[in-house]
């Protein structure tokens, strides 16, 4: 092994190899088409063809390989929510993203630093105690902590009485983390495409074809394909593809905007977001306050960044952190985010019989990514609903079963 | 809106939760908070232009029709 790393260090030649399929033609025919080459798509098709030995998968991007809002979110992963099925769904998940790195024998850079969420009010506090007592309940690490463990958990928040918004107390989620998103979605590429599936990036479906209730083939711009099955997996653009398999999607657009400074040494360790001043921060391991949550205030399909949601996030982020004050803003940017009406996401059975959703990822897709791969995975192989995302079937609106689910968002709404 | 005697459950879902989500020209209504004062305006949701705004008049004429149709079969 050394003497290997020896010749591999001074060879005039490193081995390059290729992590993903390289660019070629469309086969005539798939056994599953999965539409959108994200963290969520990749990670189906990675599922599909290490666990049900489906290998015949084409993934197609219509830009590039994780480009959408897998790169566009801020990495938050965390499972203190507030219903049972939300609960018991992202606690999953975050355990598969533990183990994740090793599963690839790729490096996610996942970090479990803890999140703090903020209470500023009495009502804020009883909503905290009540996310507390569900999350331990379901075998979450999450309680309720009063102002001198949140000063030792984070010396450097401002904890002053003479602000607007003075800190009461807060929810500490040891379990919360953060991971190299564009990782996720590469770590998953790469072992799907180890494994037979086909990555077709700049691949935009334009059509889908159904007799019968049953999809046939998608048509792309650069041909048509028949297949066994389709997955969208395409957050953000949800209803414009559903609406190509005529179907209705209870889901509005929205951007959400977030920014990050400039790389400073390692000062904050935990996540810490607020509800009440709208805005969450945390550093990454690159050294960036990463300060994010700004939900723009009507629908769009646009990532345009705004000088409104710059200042409000400013705002609020010097009134946690006023350190901040002289930190330079390098980039601010927006993802389009599927807002569904009770915020949590629309998975499984379509009505058409072959045609699965995985929609309506709003503010919460990227720490669902590993148990979305598993579930939908099996859903698309077994054709049988995991109990795990049963809740969240487009069918719960039809009978006002909605997931009402509070605890879905760090910071906006 | 359904008809509220007519409809059924799912179709009052599909009033309640299933709207249209268009990438393109929509019309919608906005309020001026200032004055109160609702319009309506065509808006590009894609490139995030307004297009124009309009007072409702443009569009709806008359009286709301209100007649409860249990009076009428009496």
């Amino acid at each position: 092994m050394p003497l290997g790393l020896l010749k591999y260090g001074f060879s005039s030649k490193y081995p390059a190899k290729h992590h993903f399929t390289p660019a070629k033609d469309l086969k005539k025919h798939y056994d599953v088409v999965i539409i959108g080459g994200g963290g969520h798509g990749c990670a189906i098709a990675y599922n599909l063809a290490k666990y049900h030995g489906l290998h015949n998968v084409a993934i197609l991007e219509k830009s590039y390989l994780g480009g959408g809002n897998t790169a566009r979110n801020t990495a938050v992963i965390r499972s203190n929510y507030l219903t049972e099925a939300g609960v018991n769904f992202y606690s999953e998940s975050v355990k598969l993203y533990n183990n994740l790195s090793n599963e690839f024998n790729y490096n996610i850079m996942m970090e479990s630093r803890g999140q703090l969420t903020l209470a500023h009010s009495d009502s804020a506090i009883r909503g905290f105690r009540w996310r507390a007592e569900v999350n331990k309940h379901l075998g979450v690490r999450s309680e309720l902590v009063d102002r001198q463990t949140i000063s030792e958990l984070v010396p450097n928040l401002n904890m002053s009485e003479d602000t607007r918004f003075p800190i009461m107390a807060g929810l500490w989620h040891a379990d919360g983390a953060t991971a190299r998103h564009d990782a996720v979605a590469w770590g998953y590429a790469k072992g799907a495409c180890d494994r037979g599936v086909e990555l077709h990036q700049l691949t935009e479906v334009e059509d889908i074809e159904i007799t019968n209730n049953r999809v046939t083939a998608v048509k792309t711009n650069r041909g048509r394909v028949e297949c066994g099955a389709v997955v969208q997996a395409v957050a953000g653009a949800s209803s414009i593809v559903a609406k190509k398999a005529k179907i209705p999607l209870p889901i509005h657009c929205y951007p959400l905007q977030a920014m990050v400074t400039q790389p400073y040494k390692p000062i904050l360790t935990p996540h810490v977001s607020s509800p009440q001043v709208h805005v969450y921060v945390h550093q990454t391991s690159r050294g960036e306050f990463v300060i994010g949550g700004g939900s723009d205030p009507y629908p769009l399909y646009n990532t345009r960044a705004t000088l409104d949601q710059r200042e409000s996030l400013s705002s609020a982020a010097l009134e946690l952190f006023p350190f901040l004050s002289q930190a330079r803003l390098l980039r601010q940017w927006a993802g389009t985010t599927d807002m569904t009406p009770d915020y949590s996401p629309i998975m499984g059975l379509s009505p058409v019989e072959n045609y699965y959703l995985d929609a309506g990822w709003g503010t919460w897709g990227f720490k669902a990514t590993p148990i979305c791969g598993v579930t939908m995975a099996e859903l698309v192989a077994t054709q049988k609903v995991p109990e795990l995302i049963r809740p969240f079937e487009l069918e719960r609106f039809y009978r006002f079963e909605q997931v009402n689910e509070a605890g879905a968002t760090a910071a906006s709404h | 809106m359904p008809d509220h005697i007519a409809s059924s459950s799912r179709d009052w879902a599909e009033y309640v939760f299933f709207h249209d989500n268009n990438a393109g020209i929509v019309t919608e209504w906005w309020c001026h908070i200032a004055s109160s004062f609702w319009f309506l305006a065509e808006r590009n949701t894609v490139t995030d232009e307004i297009i124009r705004t309009f007072k409702t008049d443009e569009l709806f004429h008359g009286r709301a029709d209100v007649t409860d149709p249990k009076s009428e079969s009496k």
